[in-house]
């Protein structure tokens, strides 16, 4: 990734749906660019967003989450359901680097957030291998993978990739506060409860602003990448839009 | 060094075609050295007997350490048969991606497969990874 050229995307708080479609369009326009993207967003209101395969229906209900005043979309990403709600939310999307190794890419994201972490002041740090739990058995943020970014052995940055032969996209939460034991009371059917999970908030005495941290993002990145002038959410609407309907949809989103 | 089957057809994708005993049907998965890189598979979307692909179009899904990745069908052919194991057992596709772990089955062009890379050719595209 070192050979990329980057831009930064600051998208503010929009609705989950909006978010998706957008993380979705930016896959197409680093294909179409070739350039990389650092994007930093957050969510109009609280929002259950399950992994890409994993099983929402019998778990969840769209009544129960109404009645609670929860949204609920399904990524394009892995892993597992995630209540976004208090944290900072970034995206990374880059053209394939001649057949670049997944977990390089991995890495290398994993290393920019390390490097905006300690500019905020917090000592995180990889998580070490652990195996691995099948989608649907468990909350995101019960467990950390190996590779993520844990404060203490409590996961701070819990991330998902999608990858095709022409591009990636990782996106991932920086969490403020933890909201996650939340999903246990938003779930019909039992689930895994989350062990505490590590917050900005827990590190640093007081939950940093959503600026504070999207600075340190925006200084990371330039500490390591060549950095073009920055995007606007205007600029990428139009590689959004053919995403808008799947991610709005109740088909995809409660397809499993 | 990832395991390269003498006796399969590959693609740059890091796919393999492997003849049944069935003429012109041919079993499809990923190589040893794309199960490598994926890590601890835990889903995997396929398609349903019966479903047509264009070559190189995409015939699934697979989920693996919180990665999602493509999965494309080397040649055009029609889906026959989807290995039934991999629902419960995705991560056969780690420990045997040549055998037990197959995905699919397709009907397929001889012409088609013969064109693929074959071992020696794929052992040169990895370049010793």
């Amino acid at each position: 990734m070192n050979t990329l050229r980057w831009r930064l995307l600051d998208s503010g708080a929009d609705g989950g749906a909006e978010q998706m479609a957008v993380d979705a369009g930016l896959l197409d326009r680093a294909r179409a660019t070739g350039e990389a993207v650092l994007r930093v967003y957050a969510w109009a209101r609280p929002t259950l967003s399950f992994g890409r395969h994993e099983t929402a229906r019998g778990r969840f209900s769209p009544a129960h989450l109404a009645a609670a005043g929860v949204d609920a979309v399904r990524r394009p990403t892995g892993g597992r359901v995630l209540l976004h709600d208090h944290e900072v939310t970034y995206s990374v999307t880059a053209p394939a680097l001649n057949d670049e190794p997944l977990r390089e890419s991995y890495r290398a994201i994993n290393q920019l957030l390390l490097d905006a972490l300690r500019r905020l002041g917090v000592a995180a740090e990889e998580a070490a291998p652990a195996p691995t739990p099948r989608p649907g058995s468990a909350a995101c943020f019960a467990e950390p993978n190996a590779g993520e970014l844990v404060v203490g052995g409590r996961k701070l940055v819990g991330s998902a990739q999608v990858r095709d032969r022409d591009a990636l996209l990782q996106h991932g939460s920086i969490l403020l506060a933890d909201d996650q034991p939340r999903i246990t009371h938003l779930a019909d059917a039992p689930i895994t409860p989350a062990v505490p999970a590590a917050t900005l908030a827990d590190a640093l005495g007081a939950a940093p602003s959503y600026e504070r941290v999207r600075d340190a993002l925006a200084a990371a990145l330039a500490a390591r990448y060549e950095v073009l002038p920055a995007l606007d959410t205007a600029d990428v609407l139009a590689f959004a839009a053919p995403h808008r309907t799947r991610y709005s949809s109740d088909e995809w989103t409660w397809r499993r | 060094m990832s395991s390269i089957h003498p006796d399969l057809r590959y693609t740059a994708d890091h796919e393999y075609v492997k003849a049944t005993a069935d003429a012109g049907v041919y079993a499809v998965g990923i190589t040893d050295y794309a199960q490598g890189e994926l890590g601890d598979i835990v889903y995997l979307e396929l398609p349903k007997a019966g479903q047509s692909f264009a070559a190189h179009g995409t015939f699934g899904t697979v989920e693996a350490v919180k990665a999602v990745s493509e999965l494309y069908l080397p040649v055009a052919g029609e889906v026959v048969e989807v290995n039934p194991r991999l629902e419960a057992e995705p991560a056969v596709v780690n420990s045997d991606p040549y055998g037990d772990g197959w995905m699919v089955k397709i009907k397929a062009s001889a012409a088609d497969v013969a064109a693929l890379m074959d071992a020696a050719a794929y052992t040169a595209h990895l370049g010793g990874k």
